[in-house]
């Protein structure tokens, strides 16, 4: 990394309105060029993830002890001090340059640097000092602050661990890439990450550093990964039901004759006054566009005339396997909702792959800060696979009563045939798919 | 629409069912083609009852179009609550009613007049929504027809000519006129 010297000046320029991000906002612009901006380096984030035993690289485990336990995912609860999990498969070669023969001493020391967002707490009300479970343990020290308070520069959490011998951290970071994890303990997850490039978004930046102890010129910075927050809520809510109308598996439904809908229905009773919109990340759909470029869908919206928004996530799913762990990675759907707290319903057309069985979302909403605009997440329920495997048979008999008409004609109660030849289960819960439907190119309604 | 309230509710919703082959027709140079549907229906939840054996919904007022002739378009399905698509169909019934022209007019023949000049005008029963085919035959339709037909044809609304194509074939048994809508 190349520091940079030279001085630059920028100006904050208040405005109205973002046409970006539709909220106001300060942006910085530019009063002067910097004359000696030769190169500035950047670093790609190394993959350090390994998904195989479906757990991702940071997780918190909310037994209230120090552990490396994994849970599920990283519960926000700001009630309760948790460990911090962090799960990784990363190489011994690409965190030091430092031989990995035991014994070998390392100069000026090694260290992985973890900075986090303030949102993640470093909780000294539990415990001044930090407390970690490794693989073999005290192999590492570590130390933590919060810097929380509102005058401060900048407010982050950072976690310092460093070694004095290669076999420090050789126990985490192996010769042969092993998947291994440690916990970090005592932290409170105050908040869920943001979705934007925002102050709340709760990335998790980690270096690793030969010569730690200094001087900084003696400094190598080796490893360097950026992973999200995968915030979610301890407990389901209970009250979002999701589910699919009309889905087979053995072939695609392409809309061609009905379509594949996602139904929603529920309430949402806390946050209801800062309610933004409903969030529902996906890995293998794809709506029926009304606008592509700004991504409005056809859907049905009880609550509200504000269209749907389909987001592209960047990960395209060919293997079904393991970027499911990483909601921040998904597409998603928004969906305003003006009164949360009574109840609603959502349909949205579908397409998908054919001979697909599982499907996986997270549902999630976010809401809005009233002061500054900003939209943050505020529940996201724990990862739901919906797993249909079916065949749908032609038959049934179905559409308008028109023997005694003629085309052209006008025809008073009008009766559309909604026989069902099969027993239909009352819906229920998540299982909110019992239903009649038919569609046409010509508006019979 | 009624008839569901005691199972549950009925969503009145549309998509645009669209695409395209542009990907072969740029990379192999295979014949353009695309589907254009603005596909409108409902979808009746069954929230409270479940099966739902012998049933008709009621819509009002509902129109039968001309355009597809006899067999209208629509798909119907049943769906489990698990979201398993179990039953899908094309429109069970088909148009029942034949329409009837009246009001033809012939251009004046007498009975020895080899070439008649005139005008036949066949009212059209029906607002036309897509192209048209009509056939004018003798009665049964294996009876030659007593003329054969030359000259031109064109289709008129409220006394203007459109823009609508009309061409004919002629055979002794059978006069097939085409309407074409632009």
């Amino acid at each position: 990394m190349n520091l940079f010297t030279d001085i630059y000046c920028a100006v904050l320029i208040p405005q109205n309105t973002d046409i970006v991000n539709g909220y106001g906002t300060l942006p910085i612009v530019a009063t002067t060029t910097p004359k000696n901006t030769l190169t500035i380096t950047t670093s790609n984030s190394q993959d350090w993830t390994d998904y195989v035993t479906n757990t991702n690289p940071l997780v918190s485990s909310v037994t209230g002890s120090n552990t490396n336990t994994p849970g599920s995912s990283l519960i926000q609860n700001a009630a309760a001090p948790q460990s911090l999990v962090f799960s990784f498969k990363a190489l011994f070669s690409s965190v030091t340059t430092f031989s990995s023969t035991t014994g070998t001493a390392v100069t000026n020391g090694w260290g992985m640097m973890i900075v986090m967002s303030p949102s993640i707490e470093f909780d000294t009300a539990t415990s001044a000092t930090i407390s970690t479970k490794q693989p073999v343990s005290n192999s590492l020290s570590a130390t933590a602050i919060s810097v929380t308070n509102a005058s401060a520069y900048n407010q982050y959490t950072l976690v310092t661990m460093t070694g004095t011998i290669v076999e420090n951290f050789q126990n985490i970071f192996m010769t042969t890439a092993t998947k291994t994890a440690f916990g970090l303990y005592p932290f409170r997850v105050k908040a869920f990450s943001s979705i934007y490039a925002d102050s709340n978004n709760q990335d998790i930046m980690i270096a690793t550093i030969d010569g730690i102890n200094g001087p900084q010129n003696r400094m190598t910075y080796n490893g360097y990964f950026l992973i999200n927050g995968f915030t979610q809520a301890a407990t389901a809510a209970g009250t979002l039901n999701m589910g699919f109308i009309n889905y087979q598996s053995s072939s695609a439904m392409d809309g061609s004759k009905v379509p594949t809908m996602l139904r929603i229905k529920g309430t949402v009773t806390n946050n209801s006054t800062a309610f933004d919109s409903l969030t529902v990340f996906f890995d293998t759909l794809t709506p029926f566009f009304s606008n592509k470029h700004s991504g409005e869908i056809y859907c049905y919206n009880s609550d509200s005339t504000v269209p749907c928004i389909y987001h592209q996530g960047p990960l395209t799913l060919t293997s079904g396997l393991i970027e499911k762990y990483n909601y921040m990675a998904l597409s998603r759907f928004s969906i305003t909702l003006n009164t949360p707290a009574a109840a609603f319903n959502i349909l949205i057309p579908v397409t998908f792959t054919g001979a697909k069985t599982d499907t996986n979302f997270y549902v999630a909403y976010q809401v809005r800060n009233t002061t500054n605009g900003y939209k943050s997440l505020a529940y996201v329920e724990a990862l739901r696979t919906i797993s249909i495997s079916q065949t749908a048979t032609l038959s049934g008999s179905f559409g308008p009563v028109v023997t005694a008409a003629s085309v052209g004609q006008s025809v008073s109660n009008l009766q559309l045939r909604a026989t069902s030849p099969s027993n239909l289960s009352i819906n229920t819960a998540n299982n909110i798919g019992a239903a009649f439907s038919y569609f046409s190119e010509w508006d019979y309604l | 629409m009624s008839g569901f309230s005691s199972f549950g509710t009925c969503f009145i919703t549309s998509y645009l069912f669209y695409n395209t082959n542009y990907a072969a027709y740029i990379a192999s140079g295979t014949a353009f083609s695309s589907n254009y549907k603005i596909m409108k229906g409902l979808v009746c939840s069954c929230d409270t009852l479940g099966n739902i054996t012998g049933l008709y919904l009621n819509i009002s007022t509902g129109y039968i179009p001309s355009k597809w002739g006899i067999t209208l378009p629509g798909f119907g399905a049943i769906s489990q609550n698990t979201g398993a698509l179990l039953n899908l169909n094309s429109n069970f019934y088909t148009v029942g009613t034949s329409l009837t022209a009246s009001n033809i007019t012939f251009p004046g023949v007498g009975p020895n007049m080899v070439n008649a000049v005139g005008v036949f005008s066949i009212p059209l029963p029906v607002a036309l929504d897509s192209n048209v085919l009509i056939k004018m035959t003798g009665n049964p339709s294996t009876t030659n027809l007593p003329f054969t037909f030359t000259g031109t044809c064109a289709v008129y609304y409220n006394g203007a000519k459109t823009s609508a194509g009309c061409n004919f074939v002629s055979v002794p048994t059978e006069v097939s006129f085409t309407l074409t809508i632009l």
